[in-house]
C-alpha cells in the first residue's frame, strides 16, 4: 500500500514535472485550462436551465389565485389580461382587496391604492414613451422578485379607481398559491419546451464543449503519448500511467475548474441578464441548485482528466511505421451513413409535418456528424496526387504538405471537423429561425411607423360609455365604432356596422350618408388598413356605414377603431392609456398586426441565434486548439531543415497547404452542405430561406481563420526554428 | 571563399551558459579531406560545439572561421547564407520527414535553396543510389534506421559541402547499420574533398576518424585517431 501510495505521489510529480518542460507546454496549459472552464459554464448552464423552469413553476403557482368557493366569503376581487409590448404578451392582473386581512399577492409589500398600480421592474424602468408609470394607473411600487416567474418578466398589478372598479368583470378569491394553471411568461413558455431547451443546449453547447475538451486533451499531446509508450514499455500498469498523466494535466484542470467556478458565482449573488434575448435568470433559482451547481466543476474536472487519460492513439515504443490515419472502422462507417443521412435529411425535409421535422434535425445532425470523416477520407484520397503534382511543379511546401495530409488524415478531420460543425450550427440555426420567423412574424416590422398608425380596441360589457375613451384619446387619433349585424341567411357573416361622426368617416376614406340613412361600402373598398386589423373578427365582410356616435353596437362587447388619417403614426401607449383608464380596466388593444401570440414564437425563437453563438464561439476555440496543435507536429519536423537552409518563407508557404487550404476548402465545402441541406426546408409562404449574406459572411470568416492559422503557424514554426539546436549532448 | 581555403578553423573559441563557461579558449582546425571526431561526457559542450560552427548561437570571444569566413561578425543573413553554401549537417535521428520519399527528402534543401527541380531531382537520386538507400515509392517513414540516417547524410551533401557535420550520426542504430553509415560517413571527405566534424559517444565510430579530439573543462585534447591505432 505505502509502496503504490508512493508510486502513485511519483507518478503525478514526474508528469507534473514533464508537463512544465515538454513541447508546447503553455500551449497545452492553455488548452486545458479552458476547455474545463468551458465545461463547467456548459453544466452549469445545464443546471440553470432546470433551476430556473423550476423556480418559474414554484412562483407561478404561488401567485395563482385561489378561487372563492361557492358560499365563501371572497377577499379580493381579481381578474388578469393578456397587454401586448412589441408583440410579447405579458399579463396584467386587476385587484381590489376587499377585506382588511386580504392576503397581498406575492411580491407586493401593500396594496395598491384605487387608481394606482405595481409594476415589475421590466415594466417600471420601461420605455418612458410606453408609459407604464401611468398606464394602469399610477406606479405605487415595484413587484418583487417572489412574486416574478423570472426577474425580467413583464407584470402589472393594477387596482381600479372607484370610477373604473366596475368596467369589467371580476372574481372573488380568497388568497394567492393555487396549483393548477399559472399565468403571465408561464403561459408562453410551456413545460415541454423545458426538454425542448435541454435538448437544444445539448446539441449547440455541450456538443461543441465535448469537441472542445476532446481538441485540448489531444492538444500538444505528442509529448505525453511518448512518454506513456515508454513507461509501458518499462513495465508501467494503466494505474501508474494515468497517474501520470493526471499529473501532467492537473494543474490546469483544476485551475480551469476554479475559473469556470468563477464564471458561474455571479449568477448565484445576482440577477443577471443574458444579453441579445433579453432574459434575466433568478439568482433566488441558481442558489437553490447551488448544490448542483457546485457538482458541475467536480464533475468537469473528473470528466477532462479521464478524456487526458482514455484519449490515446495507440503507440507502440519505437516503431518506425507511419500509422494510417483515423480509425478505419468508424471511418468507414461514418464514409457510408453520411450520404444516408443525406437524403434522409432531403426526403424528411420535403415531407413536412412536425414527425419528418424531427426526422430531418435527427438526419441534419447525422450529415454534419459525419460529414468530416467524408472530408478527412476525401483529402487523404486527394492528398497522393497533390503530391505527385506538387513534385512535378517543384512546389516544396505543396508537396511537404499534401504527403503530410495523406500520411494523417485524422489530423485534418479534426481541424475541419470543427470549422464543419460550426458552419453547421450556424446554419442551421440561421434556416430554423427563419422557418420560426417566417410563421411567427418578424418582429422588426412591429417597430416600423406603418404598423402603428391603427389599433382595434375591444371591451367587454362592462365597458363604459365610449365619450370619455374618446376625450381622452391622443390628439390627432380618429375612432369609429364597428358592430356586427348578425348572420345572413345564407349563412354567412352579414355586412359590419360602422359608425361615426362624418369627419371620423372621411378620415378612413368612408362616405358619410345623411342622418338615418347608411350606406354599403364593399369589402374590397375599405381602408386598406381597416381591412388588416379587423380581419380577425370581422372577416372580409362589407361595411355598412352610418353617421352617428361611436357607441357600443353589439350587445357584448364593444368595438371601436382608432387611426390616424393618412398612415400618420398613431400614439398606441397613450390609446392603451386611455382605454385603460376611461373605457375598460381589460380592455384589447390590439395595434395592427401586433397582438397574435405566435410573435411570443419568434421571440423565443432568439434562443437558437443565442445558444448557437455560444457553442460557434466554444467550437472555434476548439478549432484553434486543434489547429495549434497540428502546428506543434508540424514546425517541431520543419524546425531542423529551416535552421539549416534559412528559408524562413517555407513555413508560411507549408501552413498555407497543410493548414490555410484545409480549412478554407472545409468552409466553402460546409457551406455547400449547408445549402444543400437547406434546400429541403426553403420555399413556400412558410418555408425557411437560406441567407446569402451569411453564406458571404461565413465565407469570409473561413478565409479569415484560414489566413489566420496560416500566418500564426507560419511565424511560430519561424521562431521555433530559430530555437532549434543540435542535441548531442 | 578562398580557394583552398580550411573547411574549419576555430581559434580562442570561449563559450558560457550562464555562469557555466562550456568552452575556453577552443582550438580546432578541420582540414579538407580530414575527419576530426569529438567525444566527451555528456554535457561537457559538444553540442554547443556544433551550434557554434552552425552559427546558430555567438561565441562570447575567438575566431570561428567556415572556408575562410569568420562566422562571429557576420549578420544572421549572411551566416545563413554561409551555412547554406558550405555546411552539411547529419542529425541523430536524421530529422526527415517521414512522409516524403527518399528523393523527395534528399532534394529538398536544394529545392528550398532555390535549385531548379530537375537537376536537383538528378542528383538526389545519385546519391541514395550510392549510399545503398531505396530511392523513390516508399516513405521515408518506411526506411529501417540506417536507411534512414544514410538518406540523412545523402540530404546533408547535396549541396557540395565543405564542411560536413554529423551529430552522433549512428546513435539510434544496430551495430549492422551503425558500421554501414559509419562506413559512409568517413568515405566522405576523402571521396568530396569536404572536412568532417562528428561528436559521438561511440568509441568505435570515432577510431574510424583521423583524429579523435576529447572535449575536457572546455578545452579539446588530442587523443590516438585512426592513424595511432
Amino acid at each position: 500500500m505505502i509502496a503504490s501510495r508512493s508510486l502513485l505521489w511519483h507518478m503525478l510529480r514526474t508528469g507534473r514535472a514533464a508537463s512544465r518542460h515538454g513541447e508546447g507546454g503553455r500551449g497545452r496549459f492553455l488548452a486545458l485550462l479552458t476547455a474545463t472552464a468551458v465545461m463547467v459554464v456548459a453544466g452549469a448552464s445545464l443546471v440553470m436551465a432546470m433551476a430556473t423552469f423550476d423556480g418559474r413553476e414554484a412562483r407561478g403557482e404561488a401567485r395563482n389565485p385561489v378561487m372563492a368557493a361557492k358560499g365563501e366569503q371572497p377577499k379580493v376581487l381579481w381578474s388578469r389580461y393578456w397587454e401586448n409590448y412589441q408583440g410579447r404578451q405579458f399579463s396584467v392582473v386587476v385587484v381590489e382587496p376587499l377585506t382588511d386581512d386580504a392576503p397581498l399577492p406575492p411580491g407586493l409589500h401593500r396594496w395598491p391604492g384605487p387608481g394606482e398600480s405595481a409594476l415589475s421592474p421590466a415594466l417600471a424602468d420601461g420605455p418612458r414613451s410606453e408609459d407604464f408609470r401611468h398606464r394602469y394607473g399610477k406606479m405605487a411600487e415595484r413587484i418583487g422578485d417572489a412574486g416574478l416567474a423570472t426577474p425580467g418578466e413583464r407584470l402589472a398589478y393594477t387596482r381600479p379607481s372607484k370610477t373604473m372598479l366596475d368596467s369589467s368583470y371580476l372574481d372573488g378569491i380568497v388568497g394567492f398559491g393555487s396549483p393548477g394553471p399559472t399565468f403571465g411568461d408561464l403561459r408562453l413558455i410551456e413545460p415541454e419546451q423545458q426538454q425542448q431547451l435541454l435538448m437544444l443546449l445539448a446539441a449547440l453547447v455541450l456538443l461543441p464543449t465535448a469537441a472542445l475538451a476532446v481538441a485540448a486533451a489531444r492538444m500538444g499531446a505528442q509529448g505525453q503519448d511518448h512518454r506513456t509508450a515508454l513507461l509501458r514499455a518499462l513495465g508501467a500498469d494503466r494505474a501508474a500511467l494515468a497517474w501520470m498523466n493526471i499529473g501532467a494535466a492537473g494543474v490546469p484542470v483544476v485551475l480551469g475548474a476554479a475559473v469556470g467556478l468563477v464564471a458561474v458565482v455571479p449568477f448565484l449573488v445576482w440577477n443577471v441578464r443574458l444579453p441579445w434575448i433579453d432574459f434575466t435568470l433568478a439568482a433566488t433559482d441558481l442558489r437553490q441548485a447551488a448544490g448542483a451547481l457546485a457538482v458541475a466543476p467536480i464533475a468537469a474536472l473528473v470528466v477532462m482528466l479521464a478524456l487526458v487519460v482514455l484519449i490515446h492513439p495507440r503507440q507502440e515504443l519505437g516503431s518506425t511505421r507511419v500509422r494510417a490515419g483515423i480509425g478505419g472502422r468508424v471511418r468507414r462507417l461514418a464514409l457510408s451513413a453520411c450520404p444516408v443521412f443525406a437524403i434522409l435529411a432531403l426526403v424528411m425535409g420535403s415531407l413536412g409535418g412536425s414527425g419528418s421535422a424531427f426526422g430531418y434535425l435527427v438526419a441534419v445532425i447525422g450529415v454534419w456528424a459525419t460529414v468530416p470523416s467524408v472530408i478527412g477520407w476525401g483529402v487523404s484520397r486527394l492528398a497522393p496526387r497533390m503530391a505527385t503534382s506538387a513534385r512535378k511543379r517543384g512546389n516544396t511546401a505543396g508537396l511537404i504538405a499534401s504527403r503530410t495530409l495523406a500520411a494523417h488524415p485524422g489530423v485534418i478531420v479534426r481541424l475541419v471537423a470543427a470549422l464543419v460543425i460550426a458552419i453547421g450550427i450556424i446554419g442551421q440555426t440561421q434556416l430554423i429561425s427563419s422557418l420560426l420567423s417566417t410563421r411567427g412574424g418578424n418582429p422588426a416590422v412591429l417597430r416600423s411607423g406603418k404598423t402603428q398608425s391603427m389599433a382595434l380596441v375591444q371591451a367587454a360589457d362592462r365597458a363604459r360609455p365610449s365619450q370619455q375613451f374618446r376625450a381622452a384619446l391622443p390628439e390627432g387619433a380618429r375612432m369609429v365604432a364597428l358592430g356586427h349585424s348578425g348572420q345572413e341567411l345564407n349563412g354567412g357573416d352579414g355586412p359590419r356596422i360602422i359608425q361615426a361622426p362624418c369627419a371620423d368617416l372621411r378620415a378612413l376614406s368612408l362616405p358619410c350618408p345623411r342622418a338615418g340613412e347608411q350606406t354599403a361600402v364593399p369589402f374590397g373598398d375599405l381602408d386598406r388598413r381597416l381591412k388588416t386589423a379587423t380581419y380577425t373578427y370581422f372577416g372580409n365582410t362589407a361595411a355598412t356605414v352610418r353617421v352617428g356616435e361611436p357607441t357600443k353596437l353589439d350587445r357584448e362587447d364593444a368595438w371601436y377603431v382608432v387611426f390616424t388619417p393618412s398612415d400618420q403614426p398613431l400614439d398606441i401607449p397613450a390609446v392603451k392609456t386611455a382605454a385603460r383608464q376611461a373605457l375598460s380596466t381589460d380592455a384589447n388593444i390590439k395595434p395592427m398586426l401586433e397582438g397574435s401570440e405566435s410573435f411570443t414564437l419568434a421571440y423565443q425563437s432568439r434562443w437558437l441565434p443565442f445558444l448557437g453563438a455560444a457553442g460557434t464561439i466554444v467550437l472555434a476555440l476548439a478549432m484553434v486548439f486543434a489547429a495549434f496543435s497540428e502546428y506543434l507536429r508540424f514546425a517541431r519536423s520543419l524546425a531542423p531543415l529551416a535552421a539549416l537552409t534559412g528559408n524562413s518563407g517555407m513555413f508560411r508557404a507549408t501552413a498555407a497547404w497543410a493548414l490555410g487550404a484545409p480549412v478554407a476548402v472545409a468552409g466553402a465545402l460546409g457551406l455547400a452542405v449547408y445549402a444543400v441541406l437547406g434546400q429541403a426546408v426553403t420555399g413556400g409562404p412558410y418555408g425557411a430561406s437560406l441567407s446569402g449574406e451569411l453564406c458571404l459572411v461565413l465565407l469570409l470568416i473561413a478565409a479569415a481563420a484560414a489566413a489566420a492559422i496560416t500566418w500564426l503557424a507560419g511565424r511560430e514554426a519561424e521562431r521555433s526554428s530559430h530555437r532549434w539546436k543540435p542535441r548531442a549532448d | 571563399m578562398e580557394p583552398d581555403a580550411i573547411p574549419l578553423s576555430i581559434r580562442g573559441l570561449d563559450y558560457q551558459i550562464a555562469d557555466r563557461k562550456l568552452l575556453s579558449g577552443l582550438d580546432l582546425t578541420v582540414h579538407t579531406g580530414e575527419s576530426v571526431a569529438v567525444m566527451g561526457p555528456s554535457g561537457s559542450g559538444k553540442s554547443s560545439l556544433l551550434s557554434l560552427a552552425l552559427g546558430l548561437i555567438k561565441p562570447q570571444a575567438g575566431q570561428l572561421r567556415v572556408c575562410g569566413t569568420d562566422l562571429v561578425g557576420l549578420s544572421p543573413a549572411q551566416v545563413t547564407r554561409l551555412r547554406r553554401q558550405h555546411i552539411g549537417m547529419v542529425f541523430q535521428f536524421g530529422e526527415l520527414l517521414p512522409e516524403l520519399m527518399p528523393i523527395e527528402n534528399v532534394a529538398l534543401p536544394a529545392l528550398l535553396s532555390g535549385k531548379r527541380k530537375e537537376p536537383s531531382y538528378q542528383q538526389a537520386r545519385r546519391l541514395l543510389e550510392e549510399l545503398g538507400v531505396p530511392v523513390d515509392g516508399v516513405a521515408t517513414a518506411e526506411l529501417s534506421g540506417g536507411e534512414r540516417q544514410r538518406a540523412a547524410v545523402a540530404r546533408a551533401l547535396m549541396e557540395s559541402p565543405s564542411l560536413l557535420l554529423a551529430d552522433e550520426p549512428t546513435g539510434a542504430l544496430d551495430e549492422d547499420s551503425r558500421n554501414h553509415v559509419a562506413d559512409v560517413l568517413f568515405a566522405t571527405p576523402g571521396q568530396r574533398g569536404c572536412g568532417l566534424l562528428v561528436v559521438t559517444h561511440d568509441r568505435a565510430v570515432a577510431a574510424r576518424a583521423d583524429r579523435v579530439l576529447y572535449l575536457q573543462h572546455g578545452h579539446l585534447v588530442e587523443s590516438a585517431g585512426k592513424d595511432g591505432r
